[in-house]
């Protein structure tokens, strides 16, 4: 029974079978539609402003003059065993004379009908206002209960829940009664009102003496608890017998004697009440160096205290103090609402009772349920109004309309996703084709969309290979797909179901497919990279060898170009074997290349080695290629057009961008010719990785600037490279 | 094609050219030819031909040559099979990889199976006769990329699980340090207070090093597979 949802349904369910039990027995209450009052000591009823009066109930010859305690509103104002017993006596009798057909009521000289039955919507509006909220009550306590079923404190609020709708069933019959109900029947409905709302605040004593921090001993609370049942117990059956045996000896009449002694419930309530602010005031004590607690406590404190305390100074305080009461329960019950008002606040706002963000959707998706139910519950009902001729019609109702409607609303409202078996490859393909940092975030992602949990994370504790169900199949351990990270995935569908052995398969089975299709991709990265080092090969081998033959036949300048083209075609070879290199290594081989054909060419070089610069960074081949290349270029000018006997090389990170300054001693670049197609493939070339070409030209010499973005990403590999390499 | 005898008497130094390209082949004999005119020289252009040149040699006694120059990419295999074969057969040759490929992949192979040098292919013909000079007086060339790759060879595999000592010596990872951030020898040598001479020699004793652990790596596999007892050394014909 750790399921929310199974806790929630089963409280909601009993809140509302003792809901529709109250407004059926309401129902069947006789009425009489004049609203009767007090006046001058007799009773009578308000004619336009005037009074009319007196009123008797006529039935078979009988002829009963209605006296003023015969609509008093609520028992409790007799204190004495005698009147209440005389007054319980009457109802009984008035009672059974409205149930008979010829019951009349007389006002003066008029003759009102009296109905047998008043139905269901002839309960009047301070029925339902008694009534209902006992309805919500249970419900946000059920809420409590389900965010944490093993802690006592949220125990106690859900046992205040449960108490609730039997102290407003009771007293809603009861005071909304008409002119009057069986005393019987009133004195086991008042019986069931008193021990539940004496019940009610003594658990609401209990809570506040433990939470938000304990303040009593559990030991001391058990017995104090204890004690209180035996206490609740004895004047509720004292006041029991009152009725039947108002004189009695021996144990019942001791039982009689207590109650009527100490005062019997109200006085009982006023007193808990009184230890409730207490407890409250100590809490608030205890709390003063924890702000979360003392606000939330603000919330759940306050709203008790004003609900239970409005409800006892309307009601309770009034007849125990003998003052004739200006309200009747249609107001004060309300009021204990706001007891479940302050609570619901708190669970929201400082997560009262470890309520958690998703408490609140677990009532949702059993509403959801529930609104099924009341589709098939009409559906049924109009059936049933539809006799024999209609059955036909009804039929074909059934199956062109409320069945695709139905299937379709529960598809909106209970929907379970499921992964049809042909999209399951398709998932785990998502999982393995996955970058490795995102692989773990879609597999959470995969597991939230099969199992749909309230609660998803890593668990600290790693656990084996397979899934694992764990606390009663409220969660299951599922492994990351390599194996290092566990997640805890708690409380499947919503909170609606708990973990099966099914669940457990699926998962086994999506993770092996995941590795499976992780080695697939592995092996065609495998053959991938294979293929492109054929490639290398074959250019290195074909076009290399043809360049090599042509630059030892060739001469002068196309020599030189055909040099070049063939170390463009080394780094393209190198390109297609690797993709990204460290910057380091790209500097070092192309300043170990240019100081090499330098040193060939006669020309001294200058271009210090800074210590371990961005030595892990690592160079998108598209960026080393064309660095590489501008700087083979401009080598190559210098060494053949410029005549010069030094060149400069400085390499330099300024912020977001690489610099590489290129400067010779030589000629320069004579005034007025245009650049010829080297410096126009360093330009594009530093183009074409966003970045630019600058050239200075001096009377000693030229310096070529070369800069480039080195991007936030440069040191990974671009979002759209397969993974594995 | 086949085995050109050479018409020059044997008592001169003798160097075999593997190359497949018939226009480079000329291009590497005419280098040799210039650098050291006293040397002779037969070709072959595939591992074949080489392979019969070399048992033909060992038949008749006219060894040992002096210096073999061996491209990597021949039509029926990869040259890497020959140097390891010379290394393991006349120690005393000088082999030289000929490539147009100075990639670290392909030349660090070559330099572990006993290359003690190797000349990329389209540098000019006075580059070239340099170059040949260099590795024949014990200078071999090594550029950034194989630098790297040796040091990261060398730390990953701790010499003491090895029968022969090939660990680094600090002046040695100086060296393989400086270079592999792109110095030249010269520059090497100008900033530890070295002549180039000395780090070449340093850069030499690293190819040797290289040569013995893959040497040992190989005997070491071969014992574990249980191809040769270990009570013995690996024999050698």
């Amino acid at each position: 029974m750790l399921v929310p949802a199974h806790i929630i349904r089963s409280m909601l369910l009993l809140g509302v079978a003792l809901t529709i039990a109250a407004i059926w027995l309401g129902s069947l209450q006789p009425a009489t539609g004049v609203k009767l009052v007090e006046h001058n000591q007799t009773v009578v009823t308000m004619v336009d402003g005037t009074p009319a009066g007196p009123v008797y109930l006529v039935q078979g010859g009988r002829r009963i003059l209605i006296q003023p305690m015969d609509i008093v509103k609520d028992s409790d104002v007799f204190d004495q065993p005698l009147s209440l017993n005389l007054f319980f006596r009457r109802q009984t009798l008035l009672a059974a004379m409205s149930r008979s057909p010829d019951a009349r009521l007389i006002i003066g000289d008029k003759s009102v009908p009296v109905q047998a039955s008043r139905g269901v919507l002839g309960n009047p509006v301070s029925f339902w206002l008694i009534l209902l909220p006992g309805l919500v009550g249970i419900a946000v306590s059920a809420l409590v209960l389900a965010a944490d079923p093993k802690n006592l404190a949220n125990r106690l609020v859900a046992l205040t829940g449960l108490l609730f709708p039997f102290v407003t069933a009771g007293a809603a019959i009861a005071i909304s009664r008409d002119l009057a109900i069986d005393g019987e029947l009133y004195r086991w409905l008042m019986l069931s009102h008193e021990l539940s709302a004496t019940a009610f605040a003594v658990v609401m004593v209990a809570l506040f003496c433990i939470y938000p921090r304990r303040l009593v001993s559990a030991k001391l609370l058990r017995f104090a608890a204890a004690l209180s049942a035996i206490w609740v117990l004895a004047i509720g059956v004292g006041r029991f017998l009152e009725w039947t045996d108002t004189s009695g000896k021996g144990a019942a009449g001791a039982l009689v004697w207590l109650r009527a002694a100490t005062g019997g419930s109200q006085v009982t309530v006023t007193l808990l009440f009184v230890a409730l602010c207490a407890a409250v005031a100590l809490q608030f004590r205890a709390a003063r160096r924890d702000p979360l607690a003392r606000a939330a406590l603000t919330w759940f404190g306050l709203s008790v205290i004003l609900g239970a305390g409005g409800f006892i100074a309307l009601l309770t305080l009034p007849n125990l103090l003998g003052i004739k009461t200006v309200t009747d329960g249609a107001v004060g019950f309300p009021l204990l609402l706001l007891i479940y008002a302050g609570l619901t606040f708190g669970m929201l706002r400082y997560r009262l009772f470890e309520a958690k963000a998703w408490t609140f959707r677990v009532l949702f998706a059993v509403c959801a349920t529930a609104a099924l139910w009341v589709v098939d519950a009409a559906m049924i009902y109009g059936l049933n109004l539809d006799k024999a001729p209609a059955m036909g019609i009804s039929l074909i109702l059934v199956g062109l309309g409320y069945q695709p409607a139905r299937a379709k609303l529960a598809g909106l409202l209970t929907r379970r996703s499921e992964i049809p078996k042909n999209e399951m490859f398709a998932a785990a393909i998502e999982v393995a084709f996955a970058p490795p940092a995102e692989r773990f975030a879609r597999w959470q992602i995969l597991m939230r969309h099969l199992f749909e949990p309230l609660e998803i994370e890593p668990h600290a504790k790693g656990r084996g290979a397979a899934a694992q169900i764990a606390e009663d199949g409220v969660a299951m351990f599922v492994a990351d797909l390599t194996g290092g990270t566990t997640l805890r995935i708690a409380y499947p569908g919503h909170g609606t179901r708990l973990f099966s052995p099914e669940d457990r398969e699926l998962v086994d089975e999506m993770a092996t497919l995941c590795r499976h299709a992780a080695d697939a991709l592995r092996s065609y990265d495998r053959g991938a990279a294979d293929e492109r080092r054929r490639m290398a090969q074959d250019l290195h081998d074909d076009i290399g060898a043809r360049l090599l033959s042509g630059i030892h036949v060739a001469q002068g300048p196309v020599k030189s170009l055909l040099q070049d083209a063939l170390r463009d075609i080394r780094t393209l070879v190198t390109g297609l074997i690797g993709e990204s290199a460290p910057m380091s290594r790209v500097i070092a081989d192309i300043r170990h290349e240019t100081a090499s054909r330098l040193e060939a060419a006669g020309i001294e070089l200058e271009w210090p080695i800074m210590a371990q610069q961005s030595t892990g960074q690592l160079m998108p081949y598209q960026h080393s290629k064309a660095i590489t290349s501008a700087i083979r270029e401009a080598v190559s000018n210098t060494i053949h057009h410029a005549g010069a006997r030094r060149m400069t090389v400085r390499i330099r990170w300024d912020g977001g961008s690489g610099i590489v300054e290129i400067a010779d001693d030589g000629l320069g670049i004579p005034m007025g010719t245009p650049h010829g197609t080297g410096l126009n493939g360093i330009a594009s070339r530093m183009a074409g990785i966003g970045g630019s070409l600058r050239i200075e030209d001096h009377a000693a010499g030229t310096c070529l600037t070369l800069s480039w973005p080195l991007g936030t990403d440069s040191s990974l590999p671009p979002k759209d490279a397969p993974y594995g390499r | 094609m086949a085995v050109e005898p050479d018409p020059r008497p044997l008592a001169r130094r003798h160097c075999l050219v593997v190359e497949d390209q018939e226009s480079v082949r000329k291009w590497l004999v005419d280098a040799i030819r210039d650098t050291f005119p006293d040397m002779a020289v037969s070709q072959a252009s595939t591992l074949a031909e080489a392979n019969r040149w070399l048992a033909s040699q060992e038949r008749e006694g006219t060894l040992p040559f002096a210096m073999a120059l061996v491209d990597l990419g021949l039509p029926d295999g990869s040259g890497i099979e020959l140097l390891r074969l010379i290394t393991a057969r006349h120690p005393g040759t000088v082999a030289i990889v000929a490539t147009i490929y100075d990639d670290d992949a392909h030349l660090f192979d070559a330099i572990a199976a006993g290359a003690r040098g190797y000349l990329l292919k389209d540098r000019d013909a006075a580059t070239l006769s340099m170059l040949l000079r260099r590795i024949d007086a014990g200078e071999p060339p090594l550029s950034p990329s194989i630098a790297w790759r040796m040091m990261q060879h060398f730390q990953s595999r701790p010499s003491d699980n090895l029968r022969d000592d090939a660990g680094l010596t600090p002046r040695e990872v100086e060296v393989l340090t400086l270079i592999s951030a792109g110095m030249t020898t010269s520059e090497a040598a100008r900033k530890l207070g070295l002549t180039p001479h000395t780090v070449t020699s340093y850069i030499k004793i690293l190819y040797q090093k290289l040569n013995v652990q893959s040497r040992a790596e190989a005997t070491l596999a071969a014992v574990e597979r249980g191809l040769v007892n270990s009570g013995r050394p690996l024999s050698r014909p």
